[in-house]
């Protein structure tokens, strides 16, 4: 009983002060619901963005008298994709202008024949601008793209249209061959996408889910590392240490309770987060089996971030060291491991340290389970390497910690 | 064997600084105070025999038990230490600081939450449980302080510089609260006010640059020590050649039109000096009759020493 009392001291203090300290309920509840919020609040659905491209058309359709205008068909069809907000400017340059001062995303420039080559059958030059930035090289790509399926689908129509004509041939097997060929010229390959999504992550609940549980991962990032760092400099601030070390309390004993209260405010800021993503439409998969390990492999992530601190805690050498070291790690961390932003989205550098930071890949792992449809075991295999060296962190961590302590009662 | 023994205890510092050199004390009862200067060890003394601070070498006997050659928890069981900066957690109640305290000593919540209700009740701070440490007044942030420390129920008490920032109403109070505590145990305290130690020590242990320069009661130290009780006597104007020696006092200083004698039976030698000067021609203005205390003491015993 008495070896549980201690190691049970520094979640008593957490619990009582909870209710009290500003600080605490900010970084715990405050801080992470906001941080959550304002995420779901810009990337919290997962439709695709919308590209603002400035079109300038010199094209004429009354020099060959047509009777329908081909650049005003590709402006609508522009529209009406929802991919693109459309911008009509009346000068080539006004719209080069634009795309230089990232203005627009990308510009369209459509030439004055544009109209009537189409109609009679030679392939009018249409101009794509962009900078050279990936999102432009994005926008430019899903142009070019667009005004090219434009030009398929215009293509299809003509052949279509000829064929009527050709089939009045009397010579019936050649007519059929060569529609057959002019149909494959137009379209010599017939493409079906079949992209396959989580069937979570394609939803609003879904990215959601995936921000909640990035946020989760965050206040690991922060709690873990801050009961860490400061495990010994703030009770050597506060005066409390010399009081523990005169008492009956172990290192081990010490360790424990800091380890037990971190998880504790770990659990209650994860429960909050969990709630309100919630009530914000966040869909998981709520079986118990698969809530189970998720819990596990959070948890395991936040006792990686503690080892991670009590392995720097020979660092801080005061309260406004702890800030430092953990600011310094908590922050990039967040970015580049693939926390709070999707792994796919980061450079292969930062993917590849997403990849063995035992934090990220246990938040992966649990990912996995609770968003991406995969099995408890499968989720677990993929944690393994985390799980061990999340093991040895904490061991290594603890004895530094321990021999910190050691040294504390020798001045 | 005493419940607590000390021996040969030394604390040198990796840059060779000798903070403690060989102190040996021992206790079972009452207050023994520990008295010094700043910097002659009293912390230092006292953080080795808490449990706080490893020494170089020298070895502490806490209830039979060895604080730094033997099983960690058995001594620290048995000592309850409130160091000088009292380690309140500013964001607890003052009920709450004594529960946390008690299950860092291995309390059960219930347990801990019961003893520190009866410890604030009998320390005169019922009305402050709910109160947080920076509600409290000095005094009463102080008790608290001393009611951390025994929260354990411990055997030894050990307090550096409790009464440390309290006025001298105050600080009366407190060494009268530690006087009924030592009752039934054994404090070990500091102070480096000699009027404190002599009201509320059993013991006083003098420390002068780490070594222990005299111990004994209040009583012994002064007899041992400073014996002699001094007599001030202003004269109207100097008096040259004034007599060395009146009935059994001697004179110490002459300067001008003040003279100081020493006497270690001041109430018979008094009069004596009084008439001897008159008789020698002198008018006397003025007489006073300063009785020894452990000030002198600590004065004689760390001054000689400085000398």
């Amino acid at each position: 009983m008495g070896r549980l009392s201690r190691i049970l001291s520094e979640s008593y203090v957490l619990v009582k002060m909870f209710p009290r300290s500003k600080s605490l309920l900010f970084w715990i509840i405050g801080f992470p619901l906001i941080f959550y919020g304002l995420t779901v609040a810009i990337w919290g659905s997962p439709t695709p963005p919308t590209i603002n491209v400035g079109v300038y058309s010199a094209d004429n359709p009354a020099a060959c008298n047509a009777t329908v205008n081909m650049t005003k068909v590709l402006v609508d069809a522009m529209k009406e994709s929802g991919l693109f907000k459309v911008h009509m400017y009346k000068s080539e340059g006004e719209v080069t202008g634009r795309v230089k001062h990232a203005r627009l995303d990308a510009g369209l420039i459509v030439p004055e024949n544009f109209t009537c080559a189409m109609l009679k059958g030679s392939a009018p030059e249409i101009v794509v601008v962009a900078v050279r930035s990936s999102w432009a090289n994005y926008s430019a790509t899903v142009l070019e793209s667009f005004v090219s399926s434009f030009g398929d689908n215009v293509r299809r129509m003509i052949v279509e249209n000829s064929t009527k004509y050709i089939m009045n041939y009397t010579n019936k097997t050649i007519a059929q061959q060569a529609v057959r060929w002019l149909r494959f010229i137009a379209e010599p390959v017939r493409v079906k996408a079949n992209v396959t999504v989580p069937p979570l992550l394609a939803t609003a609940g879904g990215v959601r889910a995936f921000y909640a549980l990035g946020m989760i991962g965050v206040e690991a990032l922060f709690i873990g590392l801050s009961v860490g760092v400061s495990s010994i400099v703030e009770r050597k601030s506060e005066g409390s240490l010399r009081m523990i070390l005169a008492s009956p309390m172990s290192g081990a004993d010490l360790l424990a309770a800091d380890t037990l209260s971190a998880l504790l405010g770990f659990g209650i800021s994860g429960v909050t987060i969990f709630l309100v993503s919630l009530a914000m439409g966040a869909r998981y998969d709520l079986s118990p089996g698969i809530l189970a390990v998720t819990v596990a492999l959070l948890l395991l992530g936040a006792l990686s971030m503690i080892g991670l601190g009590l392995l720097l805690a020979p660092l801080a050498r005061s309260s406004e060291a702890v800030t430092v070291i953990v600011n310094s790690i908590a922050f990039p961390a967040m970015f580049i491991g693939g926390i709070m932003i999707p792994k796919d989205f980061l450079p292969g550098w930062a993917a590849s340290f997403a990849e063995v930071f035992p934090h990220s890949r246990l938040l992966e792992a649990s990912r996995l389970v609770l968003i991406y449809g995969y099995t408890p075991a499968q989720a677990i295999r993929y944690a393994v390497p985390a799980i061990i060296a999340t093991i040895v962190i904490y061991v290594v961590g603890a004895l530094v910690v321990m021999r910190l302590l050691e040294k504390s009662q020798e001045y | 064997m005493a419940v607590l023994e000390v021996e040969d205890l030394w604390k040198i510092y990796p840059d060779g600084t000798q903070a403690v050199r060989g102190v040996s004390f021992s206790g079972d009862m009452g207050v023994l105070m520990l008295m010094g200067p700043n910097g002659s060890g009293k912390t230092t003394t006292l953080e080795m025999t808490a449990g706080a601070l490893r020494p170089t070498r020298g070895t502490v006997r806490v209830c039979g038990h060895d604080m730094w050659g033997g099983p960690r928890e058995p001594p620290r069981r048995c000592v309850g230490y409130s160091p000088q900066k009292p380690p309140l957690r500013s964001e607890l109640t003052a009920l709450e600081n004594l529960i946390w305290i008690g299950m860092i000593r291995g309390m059960s919540l219930v347990e801990a939450k019961r003893r520190a209700r009866s410890l604030l009740e009998e320390l005169g701070l019922a009305d402050a449980a709910r109160k947080r440490p920076r509600h409290l007044s000095g005094g009463m942030r102080r008790r608290l302080a001393i009611a951390a420390a025994f929260m354990g129920d411990p055997r030894i008490l050990i307090m550096d510089e409790p009464t440390s920032g309290l006025d001298p109403g105050a600080r009366r109070e407190l060494w009268h609260m530690i006087r009924r505590l030592a009752e039934d145990r054994l404090v070990v305290a500091s102070t480096h006010i000699a009027s404190d130690a002599e009201e509320a020590a059993d013991r006083v242990l003098i420390f002068h640059k780490g070594r222990i320069a005299a111990q004994g009661s209040p009583e012994e130290l002064i007899r041992s020590h400073a014996p002699e009780a001094s007599i001030v006597v202003k004269l109207e104007e100097p008096l040259p050649g004034p007599p060395s020696e009146l009935g059994g006092a001697r004179l110490s200083r002459s300067e001008g039109a003040v003279l100081r004698y020493f006497s270690e039976e001041p109430d018979r030698d008094l009069p004596a000096i009084v008439e001897g000067l008159i008789r020698s021609g002198a008018r006397v203005r003025s007489v006073e009759l300063t009785r020894p205390g452990l000030a002198e003491v600590y004065l004689r015993v760390t001054g000689a020493m400085l000398g």
